[in-house]
């Protein structure tokens, strides 16, 4: 049997480290529960295919990258102006339904679940450490709970979304994974931190 | 100067007394003190030794401009050069050292410098050591770095932790003084996201100056309080706002000295903020001007308002009996405290007709007036002795005689103000003159930045705080944000306190007797070097700095620009407003490079990426080698332990029997739709259109100026659906060229890419034993001959788990590429190597690859170096003459076709035992070897099968020369090794081994 791992699965301990004062106001590491299944169609045809790809997936089709929705199918995505992603959970027909129901010559249904590793920060310093390295305005006020944006940290590319007030949740790409985890790591020592990796939902 | 602390008074904490050391000697300051008003009230004159001269000197101001008093603080690793005494934040155990000085400060036996003065005038090191040519000026430059120059770093790295970080605020009001807090206030009540910025320890600006229990430290503690109940609002103490840029966006930087945080704890000790707003409010305030007259650099002549600073914020008198010497009348502020303190205390006003109110106040207070009259020198070798009084007549003008020589341990000076209009200048806005403040005011500002109070010339307290809350109200408004009216209260200043400076402009203060006046302290840079500089034709303020050096170092002339530039007007007989000033760019004061670089060092330097394979290799003996952003297996410990005894044998692995190697770091790009085909047709120089489906094809692909961009093979999986490789070092840039087209260029084209490169782990199974191996691994796949021939592919899926095999073949053995999700590539890496035990299958790594590769004369990174065209690689007869593919125009112009282009050719060493090296210059056997040659080395390895050393590389005329000895040359190691030209195809020419 093949077992499947994820790209933090030989790199992250279980481990704690106490901050500036002994704080220790932090919980991140990685969530590996998920797959990816990638959902684009051409400029042509994109705006005919929502209504398939809404009952597809039993649910809206966000219209911004700034706003995904939640489906039964899973969280989805806008990740392009004719791409979408849908984070679903870790065993998943959703690419081979979606193969069906969308036609070779209207769009292209790609699994990315290996492409990306899902990182997160959870705790009251959440916002702030993830000041340190993403240039967008965190406060609640300007990127409230729900709210994604495609952008980067230490010139990784990823996406980022929050899903609590005292959440973010990171998809980086798969290789730059440990690299991103570590600047996260690094970051967050101040606030002080609790390295897990979480279990299935 | 013989300062003192006085009895009380203050805003020093005198229950908190900090011991601190200077020049190894303990000194006793206060809670609250900087180091320079400790050293004040400790009574030290003497700070430091000159840049230039080794001249004495002290401290001049009470802020960030200081040009004279710069030390060295901390010790070991943690020792920091060339910071302003004058904002350091006192904390114990404080180490500081004085500058610029050899064997002691003391006794400065380079102090010798002052007797060459004559020739150490502007433009002296041109002149002197650049004038005879380069070599000249290498051999002289250590001695003069050594002889001049201000402190040294520590060589240790620094232990310290820095950090970048984003903030983001609607309004940014940079300055505490009374027009950033009005601005704060006013903003802040209108609910927006405030943040006011100061880059001292404490918020007010010149309102720390004012007396205690007056009406604007009441004024001050009231906004204060009342900005502190607002939310919305933070104060950023201890934070420099550098730089303004686009966008609304400021540079700080924010210091944390006094929390005294240990790196390990994770606290950094300075955090560089990259801060967004919507608005900005600039209250930068205003610094004071010297006034230039002979010796007025000795320790003890001051700004006046420095030694109000000192007096009313840190309880420390700068001396016992003070000359104040002003062209304004700013200087009477300070006159009078410093008199009700029990200085004794003497005005020498430059102007004539002084108004009753500041003489009858004069009188009052036991202040002498002296009218019309100006200090022309400051007596006293280590420090003022004595204010030498003559009759001032004007600008230009020298006194006859002298009038007396007034004892007195400090000069205090007051030429006028200048705004600090530097972040007003960084977006490019010119500062223009104002002849009736003498000074220069911020120009024109882009929308949404405000100045106001002593920044643009306003100096009175009321007219500061009304302009700062109008200031605050128009940000909001920018922000999008309302204040409610009577948001700010108003001090109740006697209405007579206009501000109004009435100032006569004084640059150059005559005597009858010669003598150095100085214009740059920190530079040493007096008023005939600005005179020399003028005469040899340096006339421009930005050529005049750039020969002199005025205005350079870390004060950036804050207090001398404004001096130098009028003085070089006088020269031109122009209008100061004409000379205009030199640009103003970040930061505004130093930061340090550890801070700009954040945490951007060691592991955290550049990105790393690991192959889905890594964690493998790590556990199996695997050495790394950086490749680009990538960390690949280099070798495995089974064949070695060194990297050159290592290939040979994993070499021989792949040749004799079966090796798997980790290719997942290849480009790997997913080009799907209908106009999949058509893409690739337009794209490749080859064609794609009628690749058959299971069928992969090798394909080139140029830029738009017909150079090779890149290669790799792509495989057609369905009518609508190719799996394009690219090679590792150039994924990301096919993939964004390919983007760019299809966005830009061929929008017509129903293709969407995707990148597959994290999504699937790639290995090579390579050697005449690797059917048998795969074969074995995956039984559901059919890999015979028949079934999957040279270039052909098949999608399946073991054990649930999809896996594409093509048979491709890098090594020239018969090969195969296997791919899966990278989630189970350490899984399938291991069953492989589990099914291919019988046959003695071994990892090998990319130092074999890559040699594998030299021998088979495929090309890869190392030739392809985006100068070659496709005929310099051999690969001319690709192209298809039957269609357009992008770069073809280009491809054809006539420097692409030239005979003597460098072109690719193999290598064999004529010399056993000799090494040949990579990147080696290549020669003809009758040239002289000097210069570029006619080709180079790009590629070198021993070859197992032919047992010498082999290379590939790019040679004038390529293969034309085929037979030809000709020679390598290693400048570096003085090596040169005869080599003879070879077709790149060393071994398998037929690909029988490829097609078994």
């Amino acid at each position: 049997m093949l077992e499947r791992a994820s790209a933090l699965a030989g790199a992250l301990e279980p481990a704690s480290r106490a901050g500036a004062g002994g704080a220790m106001g932090l919980r991140l590491g990685e969530n590996p529960h998920f797959s990816l299944v990638q959902i684009a169609g051409f400029a042509s045809t994109f705006a005919g295919l929502q209504g398939e790809i809404a009952s597809l997936l039993g649910g809206p089709v966000p219209q911004l990258a700034r706003t995904p929705e939640k489906t039964a199918a899973g969280l989805v995505f806008r990740t392009g102006h004719a791409q979408l992603w849908v984070i679903g959970p870790e065993r998943s027909d959703l690419s081979a339904k979606a193969r069906a129901a969308i036609p070779a010559g209207k769009g292209v249904v790609t699994d990315l679940s290996s492409a990306r590793t899902r990182l997160f920060v959870e705790g009251e310093a959440a916002a702030s450490t993830l000041a340190k390295g993403i240039p967008l305005d965190l406060d609640p006020g300007a990127f409230p709970v729900g709210t994604a944006a495609m952008t980067g940290v230490h010139h990784v590319p990823i996406l980022l979304h929050r899903p609590g007030e005292r959440r973010f949740d990171i998809y980086v790409m798969r290789t730059f994974a440990l690299f991103a985890f570590e600047w996260l790591a690094d970051a967050a020592l101040e606030f002080g931190y609790r390295i897990e990796t979480e279990a299935a939902a | 100067m013989s300062g003192f602390r006085t009895p009380t008074g203050g805003r020093i904490d005198r229950t908190r007394p900090i011991a601190f050391s200077f020049d190894g000697r303990p000194v006793i300051g206060y809670r609250g003190d900087t180091l320079a008003s400790a050293l004040v009230a400790a009574g030290v004159t003497l700070t430091g030794r000159s840049f230039k001269y080794h001249r004495p000197r002290g401290i001049v101001t009470a802020g960030p401009e200081e040009p004279a008093a710069l030390v060295t603080l901390g010790e070991g690793a943690r020792r920091e050069p060339n910071l302003p005494a004058t904002t350091v934040e006192l904390v114990d155990g404080l180490v500081a050292e004085s500058q610029n000085r050899w064997p002691s400060l003391g006794l400065d036996l380079m102090a010798v410098n002052q007797l060459a003065a004559p020739v150490l005038a502007a433009g002296f090191y041109y002149k002197t050591f650049m004038g005879p040519g380069e070599k000249a000026w290498m051999g002289y430059e250590p001695f003069i770095r050594r002889a001049a120059g201000l402190g040294r770093a520590g060589r240790e790295p620094d232990p310290d932790r820095y950090e970048g970080r984003h903030a983001f605020a609607d309004i940014a009001v940079v300055g505490s003084g009374p027009a950033g807090l009005a601005a704060a206030l006013a903003a802040g009540r209108s609910g927006a996201r405030v943040l006011l910025i100061e880059q001292d320890f404490e918020a007010g600006g010149s309102l720390l100056a004012e007396p205690e229990g007056g009406v604007e430290a009441a004024w001050r503690a009231r906004v204060l309080g009342e900005i502190a109940s607002l939310p919305n609002v933070t104060l950023a103490l201890r934070t420099t706002a550098f730089g303004l840029y686009d966008h609304m966006t400021l540079g700080l930087v924010e210091r944390r000295d006094h929390e005294r945080a240990d790196p390990a704890s994770g606290r950094a000790r300075q955090v560089v903020v990259t801060l967004r707003a919507k608005a900005v409010v600039l209250a930068t305030g205003a610094i004071e001007r010297p006034l230039v007259f002979n010796n007025n650099d000795r320790p003890g002549v001051m700004l006046a308002s420095a030694a109000r600073t000192y007096l009313n914020r840190f309880g420390a008198a700068v001396g016992r009996r003070a000359v104040i010497v002003t062209n304004n009348d700013s200087a009477y502020r300070t006159a009078f405290d410093l008199a009700d303190a029990g200085v004794a205390v003497a005005v020498a006003d430059l102007r004539r007709g002084l108004d009753e109110f500041v003489r009858a106040r004069a009188l009052a207070k036991n202040v002498e007036l002296l009218s019309g009259i100006a200090v022309v020198e400051a007596a006293g070798r280590g420090g003022v002795k004595q204010a030498v009084l003559a009759e001032y007549r004007g600008e230009g003008e020298t006194p006859a005689f002298l009038l007396e020589r007034r004892e007195a341990d400090t000069i205090l000076v007051s030429g006028g103000w200048t705004p600090a209009v530097h972040l007003a200048s960084h977006l490019g806005g010119r500062p223009h003159y104002r002849e009736d403040i003498a000074a220069f005011v911020p120009g024109r500002l882009p929308a949404g930045i405000v100045a106001a109070g002593a920044a643009i010339g306003t100096f009175g307290l009321v007219s500061a705080i009304a302009e700062g809350e109008a200031a605050g109200r128009l940000a909001a408004g920018a922000a999008d944000a309302r204040v409610p009216s009577g948001s700010v209260p108003r001090p109740e200043v006697d209405a007579a306190e206009t501000g109004d400076l009435r100032i006569e402009p004084a640059w150059h203060i005559r005597a009858p007797k010669k003598g150095k006046a100085f214009v740059d302290l920190q530079n040493d840079v007096t008023t005939s070097d600005v005179a020399l500089a003028y005469r040899e034709g340096y006339r421009s303020v930005e050529h005049l700095k750039r020969y002199t050096t005025l205005g350079m170092g870390t004060d950036q002339g804050k207090t001398s620009n404004v001096n130098a530039l009028a003085l070089m007007a006088g020269h031109r007989s122009v209008a100061v407003a004409e000379a205009g000033t030199t640009t103003f760019r970040p930061p505004f004061t130093p930061v340090a490079i550890g801070a700009l670089a954040g945490r951007g060092i060691g592991r955290h330097f550049r990105p790393v990426r690991r192959s889905p394979l890594h964690d493998w290799h790590v556990r199996n003996g695997g050495e790394f080698i950086e490749a680009g952003p990538w960390l690949r297996a280099w070798y495995y410990h089974w064949a070695g332990a060194t990297p050159a005894d290592a290939y040979v044998r994993e070499m021989e692995v792949v040749r004799r029997g079966v090796g798997i190697a980790d290719v997942s770091t290849l480009g790997k790009i997913e080009v799907a739709g209908p106009d999949a085909a058509e893409l690739l047709e337009r794209v490749y120089v080859n064609g794609f259109r009628k690749l058959p489906v299971g069928k992969a094809r090798y394909g080139v692909m140029l830029g738009d100026d017909g150079i090779v961009l890149d290669d790799g093979t792509t495989t057609r999986l369905s009518e609508t659906s190719f799996f394009m490789t690219t090679t590792t070092a150039m994924a990301g840039e096919v993939m964004s060229w390919l983007e760019f087209l299809i966005e830009t260029a061929w929008t017509d084209l129903d293709v969407h890419l995707t990148s597959l490169t994290d999504e699937w782990a790639g290995m090579a199974v390579a050697g005449p034993r690797s059917r048998d191996v795969l074969a074995r691994a995956l039984p559901g796949f059919d890999l015979s001959g028949e079934a999957l021939g040279f270039m052909g592919a098949v999608d399946g899926h073991h054990e649930g788990v999809p896996v594409r095999v093509l048979r491709l073949s890098f090594s020239g053995e018969l090969a195969y590429e296997v791919y899966c999700p990278a989630d189970y590539g350490i899984a399938l890496f291991e069953h492989i190597l589990k099914a291919g035990e019988p046959e003695g299958i071994r990892p090998y790594g990319l130092e074999a690859l890559a040699s594998l590769r030299i021998e088979k004369g495929h090309v890869a990174g190392l030739e392809l170096d985006h100068r070659n065209t496709l005929g310099d690689l051999g690969l001319a007869r690709m192209a298809s003459k039957a269609k357009p593919f992008v770069g073809r125009p280009l491809a054809g112009r006539p420097a692409h076709a030239g005979k003597d282009r460098w072109s690719l050719v193999g290598l064999e060493s004529l010399e056993p035992g000799a090494p040949v090296r990579g990147g080696s210059i290549l020669f003809a056997a009758s040239d002289t070897i000097r210069g570029h040659g006619r080709g180079y080395i790009t590629s070198v390895t021993w070859s197992t099968e032919l047992n010498r050393t082999i290379a590939l590389g790019l040679y004038e005329g390529g293969l034309a020369h085929e037979g030809e000895e000709i020679i390598a040359a290693f400048p570096l190691k003085d090596e040169q090794v005869r080599l003879r030209i070879v077709s790149p195809h060393f071994i398998d020419r037929e690909g029988k081994r490829l097609n078994a």
